[in-house]
């Protein structure tokens, strides 16, 4: 605060102040305490380098409450001071450096800065290290500006050159560290060899030391992309880079330079005995075309032209007008590369004026009916999916979808089908899951683990699969349950592979769709014989199975598991037009039942087949009502149970009329299925 | 002086309005008597031998033959019906015995199994709720995207420090469409608002919920899945103060009447201007606590108007068209609203939690 009192005489409560500049959004996200100063932490974002600075502050302070900036000493005072010798300096790579100030300073004594010096930069989270490094970190702070110290007498030939690096170069930085430049980095040269990695860090060999008398004091401007990509390859950030990355004031070059000088006269004697200013002058000033009426209609406010031309003064901008009062020519200072459209100079206006008393109002807009019919009945049925899951009892999670190999293989997933991140945070999270298989058994394991031992879950999300070149992003559903499925004091009910089959009949069955059937089939994963594939309307859909033995030892699991994995896509286009409904029949059906013993070859499908049969003059319906196996049936036999219900859409049945049916369907069961009545 | 007994002391004095008396009286006292021993208590007490009604049929005899006719005779009524009213009590009491003694209702009901929606899903949900009623449209889109959507024609551009912001997973296979750039796990829902500007012309009224990536480690904060819902509107005349009445009417509805919001300058490359909104927080009120990391505002979404530069990128002509964004994390208006601390709870799947939302 008393830094940034130099530059603006702000009298404001620390609270106050920072309440101020995050409304007007430059984020206070802490107010910290150094040395009984308050300090104010703020949240720069990237588009205001310019507030990388206290000087940035200060101007935004002035802005938000109308104080005036104290005017500079340095910036006074002419800049090109003594011309005895001035140091070669040449540009070579004219894209990547766009001015280069270096001023000669002799006779430096090297030594510790001031105390009050050191403790700024520590607030800032500076190491203090002597005082030339300290006064060129200083005015970066202060002005923004990053500046670097050469010995002089280091540099062969006294020379800079500004040039992208050799094959094979290399350079020793600031941090001991020894680095191969890729070709073309921007560098900092002397007649030999790369001295500086250009806006990232200087060298060791060319750094001020306790001996250095003369120094070659450096203040440029580098290309920000230049400097972002050479800072990334070489994985080393600095206060400089961070700063040039996101632009520096090309009008703060030369001041800083200035200002640099001053304070290293000042705090380790020496003078300017040389001076030479390369490369470009600041190109002209951004001036953008700002419409007052446009600005009004995109935010919903009503501005004149003076309100805004007395605002955009306020952060140092100068306004004149061209043609029409509405219509203004706006000319932006140097240091505020970010504003270039007139949409930028409306955010400047509305955030000047404060967000919090633009008008609130509910927008006139015509009703626009879906216009993707396709989407939104899809996300409709989504949606209905998810509701009918819970509904049914099973509780939706919704695990990491980001798996290991491990996870892959010990599921029986194959790692060629999956596809892996380039970049993983860590190999238990480097592959998209190929199927929900891995993240379930994942949570059963956590809950199993946890001691809840009965488990009814289901997930509905993306999977990701490679298949040849190209990569399928596609929904799923996945379910599983293990342990009972229910259980009260008065019966339970285990979870098994019915329970699970019953479940995708209700679904199937709510969401329009058609018949789920199982095709007995190999899984991988499942155990032998308990596994197939779901078949919705004839059509591969998904699978089902208990989970093999292996794969829950290989995941640390000793309790049986029953999953399925269906693709929703044949519910989603389910029929839309509902069937017309069917009035119930006045004329009550007739219930028979039947018990036949069938040989174990015969399915219970064969069984319904037949006994489904249209028939002339009845329509009958099944139900099985009980199946056992077992010591009292004769081996390889087992008995079933079927409750029958005949009825007729037009009259009452006789009992005549059903027994002759009836018979008829035990006989063709006798003849075809070899059953036997029991 | 002696204490009038009970029985017997004065016979000549049973009157007919003595007998009414003691009709009122037992009357009275049988209403709310229930348990055998009280029944029995009042059988005693009115038609025991001790009672007044005892000691007048025993004085009968010595009265005029006018006055016992019809004295006997009110005294043989009050008799059959305090009879009856006993034995009437007696039934209902041993019929409520009986009705004990059935089924136990204490014991718990048959309740079907219960499933339950994943907190995210409901949060995510809620907030669709939200905005549909104000004609908005859900819009889906894929998680694994280009650089284009993602990215670029978001005006972000590569190279530039605001990418920073949104780290990003690439994927580790070369990418199908060139000119859509590098295949990457999209970092924010708004790659879907491109999606659905280049399929369609505005008027545009659209909310996108959905899954984004973004490489941080794990920690109590930071997962690397989480999920957003972000909206779009544009046409030809909606303003920034439409975008504030809009996202008032949400909070509103979210979080309830009277919660304090505000509207403070942000920078997203896709928005100008662009806001951030916070709401005071509800565990201090504003006064600064752990859960608002001592702001006293918690920040609840980020929005803005539609930077020309995205129109252009969709091929919309930015001088006629205008509209805002606005995007929020799920997992975070969540933990808000549950107080919630840990944000991998929401992906560790602990059924004992997740049984907790309703």
């Amino acid at each position: 605060m008393e830094w940034l009192r130099e530059h603006v005489p702000v009298r404001l409560p620390a609270e106050r102040l920072a309440h101020r500049l995050t409304l007007a959004g430059l984020e206070v996200t802490e107010i910290e305490q150094a040395d009984g100063q308050p300090v104010l932490v703020l949240e720069i974002t990237p588009n205001r380098p310019d507030c990388l600075s206290m000087l940035g502050i200060a101007r935004e302070v002035a802005a938000i409450t109308g104080r005036r900036l104290k005017p500079h000493t340095e910036e006074a005072r002419p800049s090109r001071t003594v011309r005895a010798r001035s140091p070669r300096i040449r540009i070579e790579d004219r894209a990547g450096c766009s001015r280069y100030i270096g001023r000669v300073l002799d006779g430096v004594r090297v030594g510790p800065s001031p105390e009050w010096m050191q403790r700024r930069l520590a607030a800032c989270g500076v190491r203090a290290i002597n005082n030339v490094v300290d006064a060129t970190n200083y005015v970066l702070l202060d002005r923004g500006q990053p500046l670097h110290a050469f010995d002089l007498d280091r540099l062969a030939q006294e020379t800079i050159v500004v040039r992208a690096a050799r094959p094979n170069e290399a350079v020793t930085t600031l941090d001991g560290v020894r680095r191969i430049l890729p070709l073309g980095t921007l560098v900092i040269a002397d007649a030999e060899r790369p001295v500086a990695i250009a806006g990232v860090m200087g060298g060791a060999e060319s750094a001020v030391t306790d001996r250095t008398t003369r120094i070659l004091l450096e203040s440029a401007g580098f290309d920000p992309l230049r400097v972002r990509r050479t800072a990334r390859a070489l994985g080393l950030a600095s206060e400089s880079s961070y700063r040039f990355e996101r632009g520096v004031d090309p009008e703060g070059i030369e001041p800083a330079s200035a200002a640099a000088a001053s304070l290293i006269g000042t705090l380790a004697g020496g003078s300017v005995t040389g001076m030479r200013d390369a490369g470009r002058p600041p190109s002209k000033r951004t001036v953008i075309s700002f419409n007052v009426a446009h600005a009004n209609r995109r935010l919903g406010i009503r501005w004149s032209p003076t309100e805004v031309r007395t605002t955009l003064a306020r952060i140092f901008c100068r306004v004149a007008s061209s043609g029409t009062s509405e219509a203004l020519q706006v000319t932006v200072p140097s240091f505020r590369r970010d504003l270039t459209q007139a949409v930028d100079l409306e955010e400047e206006m509305a955030r000047l004026f404060g967000y919090d008393r633009l008008p609130e109002t509910i927008p006139h807009a015509a009703i626009a009916p879906a216009v993707d019919p396709a989407t939104s009945s899809r996300v409709a049925a989504t949606r209905r999916l998810r509701e009918l899951c819970a509904a049914a009892g099973l509780m939706e999670v919704m695990p990491w979808a980001l798996v290991s190999a491990a996870e892959l293989s010990a599921c029986r997933e194959s790692v060629d089908d999956a596809v892996r991140l380039a970049n993983p945070l860590s190999q238990d999270h480097a592959y998209l899951r190929p199927s929900l298989r891995v993240g379930l058994l994942r949570v059963a394991k956590r809950n199993l683990s946890q001691g809840v031992a009965n488990l009814r879950m289901f997930e509905l999300g993306n999977v990701v699969r490679r298949s040849g070149g190209s990569i399928a992003e596609s929904l799923r559903l996945g379910l599983a349950v293990s342990g009972l499925w229910s259980r009260t004091w008065r019966a339970q009910a285990p979870a098994d592979l019915f329970q699970l089959k019953g479940l995708l009949q209700v679904m199937t069955d709510r969401m329009g769709a058609g018949a789920i059937q199982i095709a007995p089939a190999s899984l991988s994963w499942a155990e032998p014989g308990q596994a197939g594939t779901l078949l919705l309307d004839q059509r591969p859909a998904g699978v089902i199975g208990q989970v093999a033995r292996p794969v829950l030892e290989a995941l640390g699991l000793d309790q049986p598991i029953w999953l399925a994995e269906l693709d929703p896509e044949g519910l989603f286009q389910a029929r839309h037009l509902h069937a017309s409904l069917r009035p119930p029949s006045p004329f009550p059906p007739v219930k028979r039942d039947l018990s036949v013993l069938v040989p174990d070859a015969v399915k219970f499908s064969d069984v319904l087949a037949i006994l489904h049969e249209p028939q002339e003059a009845m329509t009958v319906t099944a139900q099985l009502a009980d199946r056992y196996a077992g010591d009292r049936v004769p081996r390889g036999s087992y008995s079933l149970t079927v409750s029958l219900s005949y009825a007729h859409a037009e009259r009452t049945l006789t009992a005549t009329e059903v027994d002759a049916v009836h018979q008829r369907l035990i006989r063709a069961l006798m003849d075809r299925l070899d059953a036997q009545l029991r | 002086m002696t204490e009038p007994e009970p029985s017997g002391a004065q016979p000549a004095g049973l009157t007919l309005g003595q007998i009414d008396a003691q009709w009122e009286a037992f009357s009275s006292e049988i209403a709310d008597a229930q348990r055998p021993e009280k029944l029995e208590q009042l059988r005693v007490k009115y038609l025991g031998r001790k009672s007044p009604a005892a000691a007048g049929l025993k004085q009968l005899g010595v009265l005029p033959p006018e006055q016992r006719a019809a004295l006997g005779k009110r005294l043989n009524v009050f008799k059959v019906e305090v009879e009856r009213r006993l034995a009437e009590a007696a039934q209902r009491a041993s019929a409520a015995t009986s009705r004990t003694a059935g089924p136990d209702l204490t014991l718990p009901g048959d309740a079907p199994a219960a499933g339950r929606l994943h907190p995210i899903t409901q949060t995510m949900q809620a907030i669709l709720d939200c905005f549909v009623p104000m004609g908005f449209e859900v819009v889906e889109g894929p998680e694994i995207e280009y650089e284009f959507y993602n990215f670029d024609a978001l005006n972000i551009p590569k190279d530039h420090p605001s990418r920073e912001a949104f780290d990003t997973f690439f994927v580790d296979a070369p990418t199908d469409r060139p000119r859509e750039g590098a295949r990457l796990l999209r970092s924010h829902t708004s790659p879907v608002q491109i999606r659905a500007m280049q399929r369609r012309r505005p008027p545009l009224r659209i909310v996108v919920p959905g899954r984004v990536w973004r490489p941080d480690p794990l920690d109590a904060s930071h997962s690397f899945m989480f999920h957003q819902v972000e909206g779009l509107m544009v046409d030809s005349r909606v303003t920034f103060a439409d975008l504030k009445g809009i996202l008032s009417a949400f909070l509103t509805r979210y979080f309830g009447p009277g919660t304090a919001t505000r509207f403070r300058p942000h920078f997203f490359p896709f928005t100008e201007p662009s806001a951030e909104v916070d709401i005071a927080c509800s565990a201090c009120r504003g006064h600064g606590c752990s859960t608002c990391e001592q702001k006293g505002w918690i920040e609840i979404l980020g929005c803005g108007m539609v930077h020309p530069n995205v129109f252009k990128a969709v091929g919309y002509p930015a001088d006629r068209v205008q509209g805002f964004a606005f995007g929020m994390g799920v997992e975070r208006l969540c933990m808000l609203k549950y107080g919630i601390r840990d944000i991998r709870v929401f992906f560790e799947n602990d059924l004992r939690v997740l049984e907790q939302f309703q």
